[in-house]
């Protein structure tokens, strides 16, 4: 997991040890970050967790603590050259809304001193793509929030940056709205090979999107992988039986004797079975039912894996944010090897 | 693994403004000016709000003192009292619109659009000053309506071309300085709402120990020294000397030979040093808050 600190060109982000603090507050508490270039890399974590204020670091907005590394490159600390090749949706929404989608993109472009025919080239091409060609005259004052996303997905594509951070980008958008902004980056990061780095608390999200997710909570990376490795990280599937009720007794004691069962109880009119690996589980369960004597009669059978909303809870805890808990106690919890069932697949 | 002292040399790189070239400084300015200016014209109440307050200046107050005052030599000081506040009014509106105007910068940083000029390669004083040459067209658009209006009311401005070119310059300074001044104070305050609240005390000493309604003269011999102390005063005296010539200009608090004889000049050189003081302080001041 841990490779040597290189300059290595494979990686778009390669930072060790980023802090942030604002006087006592320590939002951002030492992180490590390995990007590989042209990937969606997800950045998970409750409100308050220190998302944002990673982001604002990796944009030279934030001025860090400390941290050492490279962004697209370039040593973290080289603010003019980072600010070249890096974009950012924000999450809040920092359009200029008195004026048109247009006059927006452009004066974006002029910051960045682009050409005048390079920049019409890349806003009519890049606006084709997002669907707003007929509304690019109109003040955005009109737009609609999905629009206004698109919109400021275009602009901070007119620099043609070698990264592009979004902060929480389809929150408060309708599910029309968020596929198709999706859709769109996926096609970004296909076609142009652009990296994208997504911040976000939506699980669907992060599991539609993203190769790489990292949790985070309380200003340090709690776990890293896929969404695959992060749901198989929590060990366990379920799967639910139900039979009638007379042979519920029986089935359950059958189950509870199968290898690699680790837990099995009659819940309501079901039995629920917990193990590693349900896939190939089931089909003992159903050997079981109809071998060793009397044949039950299975009326439904599920597997459940676990989502990545539980696999979140798991790792973040299912306190509320606004409650000071205790950091030390949920590193603890964090860092138990053995799972107990806390926040995962509820009902 | 990496020593605190690499660390230490290479921090304070971080907030230089990436300012490069003057030709990529004025670009940059370039930019923020033309999207206060795009902004302008998109409001269009805010225009006519902008041109309604000096307009009632001119049509309410100058002609009810004009009454009270006799016209043409025998006025104050040889002009009559349209002429005299017109001079007054240019840099009264100057200074409302320019304490006002930090109102928009703090607005596009809590409105988050200030970031997309944060994370672009650009200088910061850069934007700073975009946004206070932003201003000036608005002022400018402020005094052109004060001067039409005045004249057409019949005032005995004698303005060439230069006059007028001096005229805008004087403007220009006492813009970049109380702009500079209301950042400053803006910085430090909590809300717009406490900003506000902040500025209503200090507009009324600046307006009344000013002489922009009356000459100081009028005003009793201690407050007259406060007056001085006004730097409204040196943009008011500087304007009327400029038009009317250094009759129009009180008495220096110190009265040194090479003063009295320059004192337009000297005025002007006030405005300088201000002008250029609050520049720096404001940017300062703006750049600062960025990091909150």
């Amino acid at each position: 997991m841990t490779k040597p600190q290189t300059s290595n060109d494979d990686l778009i982000v390669d930072i060790v040890g980023l802090k942030k603090h604002y006087g006592e507050t320590e939002a951002v508490r030492g992180i490590d970050l390995k990007i590989p270039r042209g990937s969606i890399f997800g950045f998970l974590g409750p409100n308050g967790a220190g998302k944002t204020t990673t982001i604002g670091c990796l944009l030279t907005l934030l001025k860090p603590t400390a941290g050492q590394g490279t962004i697209a490159g370039y040593d973290m600390w080289d603010t003019k050259n980072i600010r070249q090749v890096v974009s950012a949706v924000f999450q809040e929404q920092t359009l200029d809304e008195t004026l048109s989608g247009e006059k927006n993109l452009t004066l974006h472009a002029d910051l960045y001193r682009i050409p005048k025919d390079i920049r019409d080239e890349r806003i009519s091409s890049l606006v084709d793509m997002v669907g707003l060609k007929d509304r690019l005259k109109d003040k955005v004052l009109n737009y609609s929030g999905g629009m206004r996303r698109r919109l400021e997905i275009v602009r901070a594509l007119l620099t043609e940056p070698e990264i592009l951070f979004l902060d929480e980008p389809t929150i408060g958008l309708d599910p029309q709205s968020r596929q198709n902004i999706w859709d769109r980056l996926i096609e970004l990061n296909k076609e142009k090979g652009i990296t994208i780095f997504i911040t976000t608390h939506l699980m669907e999200e992060a599991e539609y999107l993203c190769e790489k997710i990292n949790i985070i909570d309380l200003g340090k990376i709690i776990t890293e992988g896929t969404a695959d490795e992060l749901k198989d990280s929590l060990g366990k599937d379920l799967i639910t039986l139900e039979v009638k009720k007379e042979d519920m007794e029986e089935a359950n004691s059958r189950v509870s004797k199968l290898e690699k069962v680790m837990e099995s109880k009659i819940v309501g009119d079901e039995i629920q079975i917990t193990t590693k690996n349900g896939g190939h589980m089931i089909s003992q369960v159903v050997e079981s039912m109809i071998g060793n004597g009397k044949r039950i009669e299975i009326t439904s059978l599920a597997l459940k894996k676990p989502t990545l909303n539980d696999v979140f809870l798991f790792y973040t805890g299912s306190n509320l944010r606004d409650d000071s808990a205790d950091l030390a106690d949920r590193l603890k919890i964090v860092g138990r090897k053995q799972f107990r069932g806390r926040g995962m697949m509820r009902r | 693994m990496v020593t605190t002292i690499q660390q230490q040399q290479t921090i304070p790189q971080f907030t230089t403004s990436n300012g490069g070239s003057i030709k990529e400084f004025l670009q940059t300015t370039y930019v923020v000016f033309k999207r206060q200016n795009f902004r302008l014209l998109a409001m269009k109440s805010q225009v006519v709000a902008m041109i309604a307050m000096p307009l009632m200046w001119l049509l309410i107050m100058a002609p009810s003192f004009n009454n009270l005052i006799p016209s043409g030599a025998n006025g104050i000081g040889g002009v009559d009292y349209v002429s005299f506040i017109t001079a007054g009014i240019l840099i009264q509106v100057t200074m409302f619109s320019s304490l006002f105007g930090s109102i928009n910068l703090f607005f596009d940083r809590d409105s988050g659009y200030l970031k997309n000029y944060l994370i672009a390669p650009i200088s910061r004083f850069a934007i700073f000053f975009g946004y206070t040459l932003g201003l000036f067209t608005r002022i400018s658009i402020q005094v052109a309506v004060i001067l039409i209006l005045s004249y057409l009311m019949g005032s005995e401005l004698h303005l060439t071309p230069i006059h007028l070119l001096a005229i805008l310059a004087i403007i220009l300074l006492v813009t970049i300085f109380i702009f500079g001044f209301s950042v400053t104070v803006a910085a430090k305050a909590e809300n717009v709402e406490a900003f506000q609240a902040i500025l209503m005390p200090i507009t009324m000493p600046l307006m009344f120990l000013s002489p922009i309604m009356y000459p100081l003269d009028a005003l009793p011999k201690v407050l007259r020294y406060f007056a001085r102390l006004n730097p409204i005063t040196y943009g008011v005296e500087s304007v009327r000397g400029t038009l009317f010539g250094n009759s129009f200009i009180s008495a220096p608090l110190f009265d040194i030979a090479i003063i009295r004889n320059n004192v337009l000049l000297f005025n002007v050189l006030v405005l300088f040093i201000l002008a250029f003081g609050f520049l720096y302080l404001g940017s300062k001041a703006f750049i600062r808050s960025l990091n909150k």
